[in-house]
């Protein structure tokens, strides 16, 4: 690969070194490791952003496809809670190994491991769900490893009292998840459609979706927040959670976390998933035909046209792209964020993700196109947002500080370029009078 | 006005070496050369757009220095551009005062300004409404406005860059009067033109460049074709198409009553043999690239049928089409034949890509191969293969355009001006290229607007006339004057 958008790998460089030295904090493995995340959920919408703008299009609709697709994640879900009668629902309750089983009758909603079982006693956690009949039997895990299991359990046993449980229910997470990519596959689709079959101009088709998309999502929510609340924990907990450690030299020293110096930092599942969302990226378009043939549609499209490209359907599919991985960031930022404002959520991030992809050394007249430094440039403006907080500038500072910086990193990419085609030039004129 | 052993440098090429030439009042100087041999560039600095490295202007004897266009027109000095400089959506009187509007005190005198854009409009013999919107006017209209606009500067010295290339006959007969008028009135005009038959009956005068350098000067009486010719191509014309006479085979391309969307009422039909080299000939605007596109499949025809080796074609299905052994070299490279910003081997390969042997993964190994293998077999002149193409010569890149389909080895060769913007070296590989896929047996169609180009290549002629063919010429029957006739529909009118 060349480095031909060396220019963001420098500047997340420099961001990076010089913060580090201004305030050692930013080596704390808390900060590199939600740095790592936020990067990831930003890299993804870029990477979207990137197939669109190599085509020559542009998709302004990313931000409101985000706030639309956790909507519509949350209302699919239909989170309830239910209030569980102890003598007339809970029929049964036993110890198995170290966790307490208990057997609900029939007419209950769907409960899922990962709810909670609220009782006067305490928390619990469905660890798994057996379904018996009409009946179902909830393997409970205590929320706290400490408490006495046996007596969580008695207090569950104590009969001829009128207790109340309370119960949340709702769809699996990763069926709502499902639909949500599905759903918004389909909005590229629609998008890809007009603007190929229909001519339409990308700009115009998206920024109505900008518009209807976060309208959308405030119809569907009522205009008002929402949120997981107490459900679905474990889904919550392995999206957001750790996939392996690794060591990071000095790190906890620099930060004064700790004295070792090997420091261990988490890297999260959404960092994995960038990974293999970029990986798989990478193959399509540079190892695949297609990749070429996209490339060549977003440099040449009449070209393309006439050496037999199929430039609509290629089209067709970068939009839908862009789409669903706004809508897999659209689940992957609510799980973040826990709950989210309809009204607010995602806006301006379609901005992000394009001066993310343009930063990374995509042209936006198309036909250029990167992963690596879209990806550094979606990291680039995670750290300089931490930056402005650990530097004690003032958050109103923020946009302006990643204004003048993207604007260095662009003018430097534009200078080198310059250079080196001026470069070319003399050697072709060197070439030339030989 | 007088220039004096100018000479100028671009990145790469030498464009002018001590170039003169001199022009008198109420005179028209041609200035002919084949592309690339420095005439647009002579032009750019006799008219202030570009300086000059060594040598100077006179004008009336003395030296100037253009600094920029509006220098070079208050000196009485106008360019009329091949792509005119007009604003479209602005009014004709508007763009003729552009810039130097009649005014008082800041305020627009609109009606001034009208009847002074009309008297200028008569004296090109445009009866208009000066307040009506620009883009009404046809393409030789607006470039008789531009002339209007030279006057009103009072230009004494009009240059016009190939003012007829986009012009129907009737038009450009227009155009002659209005620059025989022009000459009259003692206004010197500098012709730039590549027909040579309006040279011949224009110009007072003919200049020919070669290569960026003076190649001789032909007095009115000299003005004659085969003598404008060998000062531009600097060789005998004979050798220089190595046509041999085929032995033509089985149909390859057969044309049924092809109907294009831009000629409702003229079904087309036409056949081509494996081995024979067919030119398409007619004026600009006849319908030739329409034709080779709907054969194509680019555009759809209203009815009809195109079988390449027996097998149909589907319209709108390019791709397809492409596998059934079709191919079409783009009149415009840049826009619709190359990835100019691409590698050669990125162009190589772009057509064949999905049908390599390792589709649909690329297969570096395969390209490189293929790659130097069209290089060595066009003899491309390239630095390597991961050179981009739009630092090749226009010659090197068509036949970069040319080798992206000869990977496929198609049946059926369709060329749309083949050579346009090709130096004379590059044409005759180029041509020579033709007679070696024709001696293999492929079925060569090609468009062409150069006359010597369709009268040395071709086996047969067909010549189109708006829309429709207007008559077939066998190699023994072809002439130019024959061509002509056909092309101007005069044949048909009978």
């Amino acid at each position: 690969m060349r480095f031909k958008n060396l220019g963001i790998f420098v500047l997340l460089l420099a961001v990076i070194v010089l913060t580090t030295f201004w305030n050692g904090l930013f080596a704390d493995p808390g900060n590199i490791r939600a740095l790592i995340r936020d990067t990831s959920l930003y890299g993804l919408i870029s990477i979207g952003v990137a197939f669109v703008i190599i085509t020559g299009g542009i998709d302004l609709s990313i931000g409101s496809l985000i706030a639309l697709s956790g909507v519509i994640f949350i209302t699919m879900a239909n989170i309830q809670k239910y209030e569980v009668d102890y003598q007339s629902t809970v029929t049964d309750v036993v110890m198995v190994q170290d966790d307490i089983a208990v057997s609900l009758a029939e007419r209950l909603p769907a409960v899922q491991a990962g709810d909670q079982l609220r009782t006067p006693s305490g928390q619990f956690v469905v660890a798994s769900v057996v379904s018996e009949g009409r009946n179902k039997r909830l393997r409970l895990s205590p929320q706290s490893a400490s408490s006495p299991v046996v007596g969580e359990a008695a207090s569950l046993l104590r009969g001829g009292q009128p207790v109340r449980y309370v119960v949340t229910a709702h769809r699996s997470p990763w069926l709502c998840s499902a639909v949500v990519l599905g759903f918004c596959a389909l909005i590229g689709l629609l998008h890809g459609v007009l603007i190929a079959w229909g001519r339409l101009q990308p700009f115009v088709v998206t920024l109505c979706g900008l518009l209807i998309y976060r309208g959308l999502a405030r119809i569907l929510s009522s205009d008002t927040s929402k949120g997981f609340g107490d459900a679905m924990v474990g889904f919550r907990q392995f999206v957001g959670g750790p996939a392996f450690s690794f060591p990071l030299p000095f790190a906890g020293q620099i930060s004064g976390s700790s004295d070792a110096w090997l420091t261990w930092i988490e890297f999260p599942w959404t960092g994995v998933l960038l990974a293999a969302v970029t990986l798989v990226a990478w193959v399509f378009l540079y190892q695949s035909v297609y990749g070429r043939h996209l490339l060549a549609l977003g440099q040449n499209e009449q070209a393309a046209l006439f050496s037999g490209i199929a430039t609509q359907r290629l089209t067709i599919l970068a939009y839908s792209v862009c789409s669903t991985l706004a809508g897999l960031a659209g689940i992957l930022f609510l799980v973040d964020w826990t709950t989210m404002a309809p009204s607010t959520a995602g806006s301006f991030y379609e901005l992000y993700a394009i001066a993310a992809a343009v930063l990374g050394g995509c042209s936006l007249r198309g036909g250029q196109g990167a992963l690596l430094g879209v990806i550094a440039g979606a990291a680039v403006m995670r750290c300089l947002y931490k930056s402005i907080d650990l530097l004690g500038i003032g958050k109103e500072w923020e946009f302006v500080v990643i204004g003048v910086a993207l604007f260095a990193g662009v003018l430097f990419d534009e200078v080198v370029r310059r250079i080196s085609a001026r470069r070319q030039l003399a050697a072709k004129a060197r070439a030339q009078s030989e | 006005m007088e220039v004096v052993a100018v000479s100028k440098r671009f990145p790469g090429v030498q464009a002018l070496r001590e170039v003169s030439l001199r022009v008198m009042p109420g005179e028209v100087l041609a200035v002919i050369g084949e592309n690339g041999a420095g005439k647009s560039t002579l032009m750019k600095i006799m008219a202030g757009i570009q300086p000059p490295d060594e040598g100077s202007l006179r004008l009336d004897g003395q030296p100037v220095r253009f600094q920029s266009p509006g220098d070079a027109i208050a000196g009485g000095v106008a360019l009329i551009h091949q792509e005119l400089n007009l604003a479209e959506n602005l009014s004709v009187a508007e763009n003729v005062f552009l810039g130097r509007e009649p005014r008082r005190c800041g305020l627009l005198r609109r009606q001034e300004m009208h009847r002074r854009a009309s008297e200028f409009l008569q004296q090109v013999g445009l009866d208009i409404d000066p307040a009506m919107s620009l883009d009404r006017l046809s393409l030789a209209g607006q470039q008789l406005v531009e002339i209007a606009k030279a006057l009103s500067a009072n230009a004494r010295l009009v240059i016009m860059d190939e003012p007829t290339s986009s012009l129907s006959a009737r038009e450009t007969e227009r155009l002659f009067e209005v620059v025989s008028s022009l000459r009259e009135r003692g206004v010197s005009i500098v012709y730039i033109s590549h027909r040579l038959v309006e040279v011949e009956r224009l110009a007072d005068r003919v200049e020919v460049l070669r290569d960026g350098q003076n190649a001789g000067a032909l007095a009115r009486e000299e003005i004659e074709h085969d003598a404008m010719v060998s000062r531009m191509v600097g060789r005998d014309l004979s050798q220089f198409f190595p046509h041999t006479p085929h032995k033509p085979g089985d149909v390859r391309l057969d044309v049924r009553d092809l109907v294009m969307q831009t000629a409702p009422r003229h079904p087309i039909a036409l056949q081509v043999r494996a081995g024979e080299v067919v030119a398409v000939a007619g004026l600009v605007g006849a319908g030739r690239t329409e034709l080779l596109e709907t054969i194509f499949g680019i555009r759809k025809p209203l009815a009809g049928s195109v079988l390449v080796d027996g097998q149909p074609l589907t319209d709108g299905a390019v791709r397809q089409n492409i596998r059934r052994g079709i191919a079409l070299v783009t009149e415009d490279r840049k826009s619709t034949g190359l990835l100019v910003e691409s590698s050669v081997r990125e162009n190589m390969t772009l057509a064949t890509l999905a049908d390599a042997p390792a589709a649909p993964r690329v297969s570096a190994a395969w390209e490189q191969q293929v790659t130097g293998d069209l290089i060595q077999r066009l003899g491309v002149r390239t630095a390597n293969q991961n050179t981009a193409v739009v630092t090749l010569s226009g010659g090197n890149q068509q036949k970069v355009a040319i080798g992206k389909w000869l990977l496929r080895n198609p049946g059926v060769l369709m060329l749309d001006e083949p050579t346009r913007g090709v130096d004379i070296g590059a044409k005759h590989e180029i041509y020579e290229r033709i007679e070696a896929l024709a001696a293999e047996g492929v079925a060569v169609l090609f468009v062409s607007s150069e006359m010597e180009e369709v009268l040395g290549m071709a086996d047969r002629v067909l010549v189109m006339h708006e829309g429709r063919i207007a008559g077939e010429l066998a190699r023994q029957a072809m002439s130019e004057q024959a061509l002509m006739e056909l092309a101007l529909g005069s044949a048909l009118k009978e």
